[in-house]
């Protein structure tokens, strides 16, 4: 699990006040085989990460499931973004999420945060500083360690089913950092200053595609399409 | 029975092979590719991705706790927001289904 991984939980703890909720129950599929072997799984990726103000307002989420690096940079944008926004006061949270949307509508990377503050002061005070600049300027403010960490393509794995559910968890991410945050971006530019509960249910169904008010989580039509046995049911 | 069983792969195929459907299905749309789904799938492939073996003993089913990760969890929004008005931190909210102190979540 993502946040059993020491890097992410620390920088969590670090930078965060974390708190997770459940949205509801979550749908476990369960097939008893009847000798006493039972398997069981659940429906992944329906998860949101959302960073707030000190009052609750919603500042970015993060739709879906991410790779472990790909996520930690995103909560590395948006412990800069509370600093530009909230406590520097640079830019409106409406001017930030129309310039995301700017860039993601055409096909371009969106500008991002960067901690413009001395190395010094980083180290001794934990200081941040945060600046908005466009994504190849901020290639130049990364470190030499952090651009490698950037450009390795995947962890070391070997098992055919590690490289398979990483290269979906890949395609996961990718979809998500684009087509979800743009969605996202738009929907929060609109919404205004909110809390968390005024959007959950509208990103859960028109951008995660789970639909919290279907007991089926919109997924009725598959499971009972092509049924075999409706005019059985139906006699019955 | 029949029913039972043909229910219960639905389910399986319905529900566990969004993974299984991811980058086959070209003719979905992007935003659709995690919720891509087979009726038809084989069993075992249905079977073969991730599945715990949980031992039935014919009670109902308990999903065991588990430690939900290295993160220190506030135990509800409201007492995360007044922790951040303190410490100048920004507020992380994590939402899912089911819980996750839960094994299956």
């Amino acid at each position: 699990m993502l946040f059993s991984k020491d890097e992410v939980a620390n920088f969590i703890n670090k930078n965060f006040e974390a708190v997770w909720e459940s949205v509801r129950p979550v749908p476990i599929v369960r097939i008893d085989f009847g000798n006493g072997t039972v398997l069981t799984r659940t429906l992944h990726g329906n998860i949101a990460t959302y960073v707030c103000s000190a009052n609750g307002q919603v500042l970015d989420i993060l739709p879906g499931i991410y790779e472990p690096q790909t996520y930690s940079n995103a909560l590395n944008q948006f412990r800069l973004l509370y600093n530009y926004v909230i406590v520097q006061r640079a830019i409106s949270l409406k001017a930030y999420h129309d310039g995301q949307i700017l860039a993601l509508k055409e096909n371009k990377a969106p500008p991002q945060f960067v901690n413009s503050a001395g190395l010094s002061k980083r180290l001794i005070e934990g200081g941040v500083i945060a600046l908005l600049v466009s994504a190849p300027e901020a290639q130049k403010w990364r470190s030499p360690q952090a651009k490698a960490k950037l450009q390795a393509d995947h962890p070391k794995l070997e098992a055919n089913d590690d490289i398979a559910n990483w290269k979906i968890l890949a395609e996961d991410t990718r979809i998500n950092e684009t087509i979800r945050r743009l969605q996202i971006h738009e929907m929060l530019a609109a919404a205004g200053p909110v809390q968390p509960k005024a959007v959950t249910k509208k990103l859960y169904k028109e951008i995660l595609h789970a639909d919290l008010d279907d007991p089926y989580l919109g997924l009725g039509r598959t499971l009972f399409a092509g049924y075999p046995f409706a005019r059985e049911d139906k006699v019955d | 029975m029949r029913k039972c069983l043909w229910l219960v792969i639905a389910a399986g195929a319905a529900w566990g092979l969004e993974s299984a459907g991811r980058g086959q299905e070209k003719s979905i749309t992007k935003a659709d590719i995690t919720k891509t789904v087979r009726i038809e799938k084989p069993a075992n492939t249905i079977l073969a991705r991730q599945s715990a073996g949980v031992v039935s003993n014919g009670k109902d089913f308990v999903n065991p706790k588990v430690q939900p990760g290295g993160v220190h969890w506030h135990s509800t929004l409201t007492a995360a927001c007044e922790a951040a008005r303190k410490s100048g931190k920004p507020v992380l909210l994590f939402q899912m289904m089911g819980k996750l102190d839960d094994q299956f979540c």
